[in-house]
């Protein structure tokens, strides 16, 4: 833990993705992925189950070729869908630490973390040396000569975690490292995670599909959807700026609350209430209007506003995330008060939206 | 008080451990006491006995020494060799991407699945040369010389177990393999690691254990199969432990047979304990998270060559054996085939000038009797053995008593440990003798049926222990609380849980019961005729077209059934996700 020992900080490359794809069969898993991430950037890949972030991750790594497109670290290309190159994967620099952590069972962890320092050619007391450095870095030091069989899930993962770092790549890929073990041990090995990635100064790319993870890690998010790219950017960018109905309800806790309106003359109407005005499209269309949970305010009286009856209210930093159902629909808002359950008030929402959404769920811009 | 004790005596699960731990009393431990007793002489001067005979005397380099030499030689010969090529063909089939991986995979296991005298017949029926007359081989019959090495003793006898336990080795390797996920080896090809370091450093350390296994149980095979060496090399006095033993008892001498027969159990043993000891803490347990399937290695020009290899393999192993078999019986005379083909082997009448006037086998009387006994066996070895198994597994399961399960697990299994000859030859030792308290059953059916559970018995009861093992004891406890006593617990909630596993474990003691030959070679009388036994006896004497016709009935019944099963245990194999 030596301050000595950071002269990996800078090896990062930058890595561009440009309109990805990747085929199985006639499915496509990933399909036109397109961004730029700056060098030492930790970026997540963000997405429900089987939206294509393994298969992503995998394609930058080099244990799958693209079906098409390119994937370029700094100025060199990796791979090329399209005339089918590839640099190898142990030619790429990477490290990656895998959701099953893969740790080698027959050798104990110090063989673990050495072994691929020996297949890079490193001297033994360099190999000594810079084992017992990441070991203790990640404080599992005293199970250097434990075979994995014998540690908990969350030794394992220090160990995946050290074995990866310890050669310093320039680029570290972790798939969903943290699903295995339990709620705490994942918000206390998150924040190692960061430090982890901030020491080695490698660009990192996460693979999750928990939201609160990837805003607590992510110097940048992607979120995927069924292969496709919804939007790429800074978490801040995501959370103020949501480019589809899909990203502003998946990110944010709680997330945005959308309500949909029908356009009558001019105006988005919702049961009676104007949710916008000035909407310049003929009547009948539909739009979703995005509200921010903390700009909406419940209201017990009889007056204007939506419906509602509460479902649940969860205590949360000195206020309550309350959640209520509105229809078929659930939607979690942040009160000052507690509300009994069952208690059936009224939203009151803000003279404008913070966004619109069409149909397809793009957003929507009066000025557009 | 004396209350309390009566009525756990009469508790379902008491009452049911006490009878498992009686059967399994007289069907394992009794055969083996038995045995050694009776080479115990009564007055205790083992001067007298047969052991100074077999182990000491100016005979005992004929009788046990030199066999003793024979059988390590050959067990070492197939344990190196089975192990060589079923880790080939697993590494071909789970981690490369030569062509034809599916098909491989599948005849792979199949030499399993043959009678293991199918091979040898076949080995005979090409490479047999003139040393100890008869009609000769296939190749003999073309004029080629074929050198007595390749047709009589070591090498023919453990290539013909290479033959077929490679297959055993390939279903244990490729299943390790397959079961350390995708991740570990792409792990270690992602430090740079050529390909041929990764499978010396990772992948070959990483199933060291089931290498070590697959080892050492085509090892204890290897020292104790009987029809490889009694057809290959007991014509040219090339003797094995099992074939002196054989001899011993079916010449009269029965005591030297016995000794005979518990040395050979220690040999056997000793190795398959060791085995199992050496093994059993070095299970690399495949961690946690989900394995993804392992990234093939990419052979390039490599792969037409791998492929041939492993097909060829393959095919010298099930497809080339088969054939042979099948020709010899569509030809008139079994080594040349310019004198015609003929039906006459399998449909044919009586005929005085062809194979001393024996009808074809659809047309023999004793082979239709044989047929019918042998279906009788094995239909009451499987349901005797899996009943024993799910009622062991049962009692293991509910009993709280770790000395209970501790006798009916080690019991269980025993007969794993001890060569089919040798056990055949306990049962004689006791259902068999004057002198033991048990009736005397030898040459009823009997004594063949009990014998055959009792080497069934370990299969039997592990297979039902992982069947019962899928139903969670919370469904069982949930039918407690309804009131259901034991009986109705077993019959409406276990059994319907388990039955696919549980008929699936039937029929391989089916199949393995009907193609075996050691265990019933020294039980059979001419009133208990068995098809396996039948064809030793064909082959024997001569008659290579009946011995080679029976053999491929009892291959089409032994692969049939053992894919069925295996498709019913829903065993679909895990390197074919
Ligand atoms: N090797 C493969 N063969 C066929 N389909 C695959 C393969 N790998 C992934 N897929 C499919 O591609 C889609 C994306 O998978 P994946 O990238 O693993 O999703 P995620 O990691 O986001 O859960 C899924 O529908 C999955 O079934
Ligand atoms: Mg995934």
């Amino acid at each position: 833990m030596t301050e000595t020992t950071t002269p990996d900080v800078g090896r990062g490359a930058s890595i561009t993705v440009d309109r990805l794809v990747k085929s199985f069969g006639d499915q496509r898993a990933v399909n036109e992925v397109s961004m730029d991430l700056p060098a030492g950037a930790l970026l997540v890949l963000l997405g429900p189950s089987g939206c294509g972030k393994t298969t992503t991750l995998r394609m930058i790594a080099g244990l799958e070729d693209p079906s098409g497109g390119r994937i370029r670290f700094g100025d060199k290309t990796m791979a090329d869908g399209d005339s089918g190159a590839a640099v190898p994967a142990e030619k790429r620099g990477i490290g990656m630490v895998f959701q099953s952590y893969a740790l080698w069972p027959h050798m104990t962890v110090r063989a673990n973390v050495e072994w691929p320092l020996k297949v890079a050619g490193w001297g033994t007391a360099e190999r000594r040396r810079r084992s017992a450095e990441v070991l203790g870095m990640l404080g599992i030091d005293h199970l250097a000569e434990r075979y994995p069989g014998q540690l908990s899930g969350g030794q394992q993962q220090r160990v995946a975690i050290a074995r990866t770092v310890a050669p310093r790549p320039q680029v570290l890929l972790f798939d969903e490292p943290l699903s295995n073990l339990d709620a705490r041990l994942r918000v206390d090995t998150r924040a190692e995670l960061v430090e982890v990635h901030r020491r080695s100064g490698a660009t990192s790319v996460y693979v999750t599909h928990d939201q609160i993870e990837a805003l607590a890690m992510a110097t940048h998010i992607a979120v995927l959807k069924e292969g496709r790219l919804e939007q790429f950017g800074t978490p801040d960018e995501l959370l103020e700026n949501p480019q589809t109905a899909f990203v502003a309800e998946f990110l944010g806790s709680p997330a945005a609350v959308l309500i949909e309106g029908t356009v009558a003359s001019g105006e988005l109407m919702h049961e009676g209430i104007a949710l916008a005005a000035a909407v310049p499209l003929p009547d009948g269309e539909t739009l979703s209007a995005m509200y921010r949970p903390e700009a909406i305010s419940l209201a017990e009286q009889d007056g204007t506003g939506v419906d509602i009856t509460v479902l649940e209210s969860t205590p949360s930093a000195g206020r309550f995330v309350v959640t209520v159902r509105r229809g078929a629909k659930r939607i979690a808002v942040v009160s000052e008060t507690r509300y009994p359950v069952g208690a059936r008030l009224r939203l009151v929402l803000p003279e404008e939206p913070a966004a619109l959404f069409d149909a397809e769920g793009r957003r929507w811009d009066h000025l557009a | 008080m004396r209350q309390t004790i009566l009525r756990r005596l009469t508790r379902p699960v008491t009452v049911l451990t006490g009878l498992v731990l009686a059967v399994l009393g007289i069907l394992v431990a009794a055969p083996l006491v038995s045995l050694v007793s009776a080479t115990i002489p009564a007055d205790g001067d083992f001067a007298g006995s047969s052991w100074p005979d077999v182990v000491t005397s100016p005979m005992a380099v004929n009788l046990f020494w030199t066999p003793l030499q024979n059988s390590l030689l050959v067990a070492l010969g197939t344990a190196v060799l089975s192990t060589v090529l079923g880790a080939f063909l697993a590494w071909v089939v789970v981690l490369s991407d030569a062509p034809g991986r599916k098909i491989i995979a599948v005849l792979a296991t199949i030499p399993f699945a043959l009678p293991s005298f199918a091979i040898a017949l076949a080995w005979s029926s090409v490479f047999r040369n003139g040393r100890v007359g008869g009609s000769p081989g296939i190749l003999a019959g073309m004029g080629v010389e074929v050198p007595d090495w390749l047709a009589w003793g070591a090498l023919p006898v453990t290539l013909a177990l290479v033959a077929h336990y490679f297959s055993l080795s390939f279903i244990i390797i490729a299943a390790a393999l397959a079961g350390l996920g995708g991740d570990l080896l792409a792990a270690a090809e992602l430090t740079g690691a050529s390909k041929l370091r990764v499978a010396a450093s990772i992948a070959i350390p990483a199933v060291s254990p089931a290498l070590l296994s697959s080892f050492l149980l085509a090892f204890a095979e290897g020292v104790s199969n009987f029809a490889s060496p009694a057809l290959l090399g007991l014509p040219v006095r090339f003797q094995t432990l099992s074939t002196r033993l054989y001899g011993s008892i079916s010449t009269g001498n029965v005591e030297r047979g016995y000794v005979l027969a518990i040395l050979l159990v220690i040999v056997a043993a000793a190795v398959l304990y060791v085995g199992n000891r050496v093994t059993a803490g070095r299970s690399f347990a495949v961690i946690t998270g989900k394995a993804t399937r392992p990234r093939t290695v990419r052979l390039g020009a490599a792969a037409w060559p791998v492929f041939t290899l492993a097909s060829g393999l393959v095919a010298a192993t099930t497809i080339l054996p088969l054939a042979v078999l099948a020709l010899t019986t569509f030809s008139r005379r079994s080594h040349r085939f310019d004198d015609g083909f003929t039906l006459h082997y399998w449909v044919g009448e009586s005929d005085p000038g062809v194979s001393h006037g024996m009808a074809g086998v659809f047309r023999n009387d004793r082979l239709m009797d044989a047929t019918g006994t042998t279906i009788a066996y094995g239909l009451a070895v499987a349901a005797g053995a899996v009943v024993l198994g799910m009622l062991a597994a049962y009692a293991v399961r509910r009993s709280g008593s770790t000395a209970v399960i501790g006798s009916i697990s080690f019991l269980s299994y025993v007969p794993f440990l001890i060569p089919g000859i040798a056990l055949g030859a306990a049962f004689i030792a006791l259902f068999g003798s004057a002198s033991s308290p048990l009736p005397n059953l030898y040459g009823t059916f009997w004594i063949l049926v009990l014998a055959g559970i009792a080497a069934s018995v370990p299969y039997a009861f592990q297979t039902s222990k992982s069947a019962l093992g899928q139903v969670s004891g919370e469904l069982e406890e949930a039918a407690v609380v309804v009131g259901a006593g034991t009986g109705r617990r077993i019959t409406r909630i276990l059994l319907p849980l388990s039955a696919r596993g549980v008929t699936g474990g039937a029929m391989l003691v089916f199949v393995t019961t009907v193609r075996d030959l050691s265990l019933v070679v020294l039980l059979v009388t001419p009133a208990t005729p068995l098809l396996a036994v039948e064809t030793f006896r064909y082959a024997e004497e001569g008659f290579t077209q009946h011995a080679n016709a029976i053999t491929l009935i009892i291959a089409a019944v032994s692969v049939t059934a053992t894919l069925l099963a295996r498709r019913l245990q829903g065993a679909d194999q895990p390197w074919n996700r």
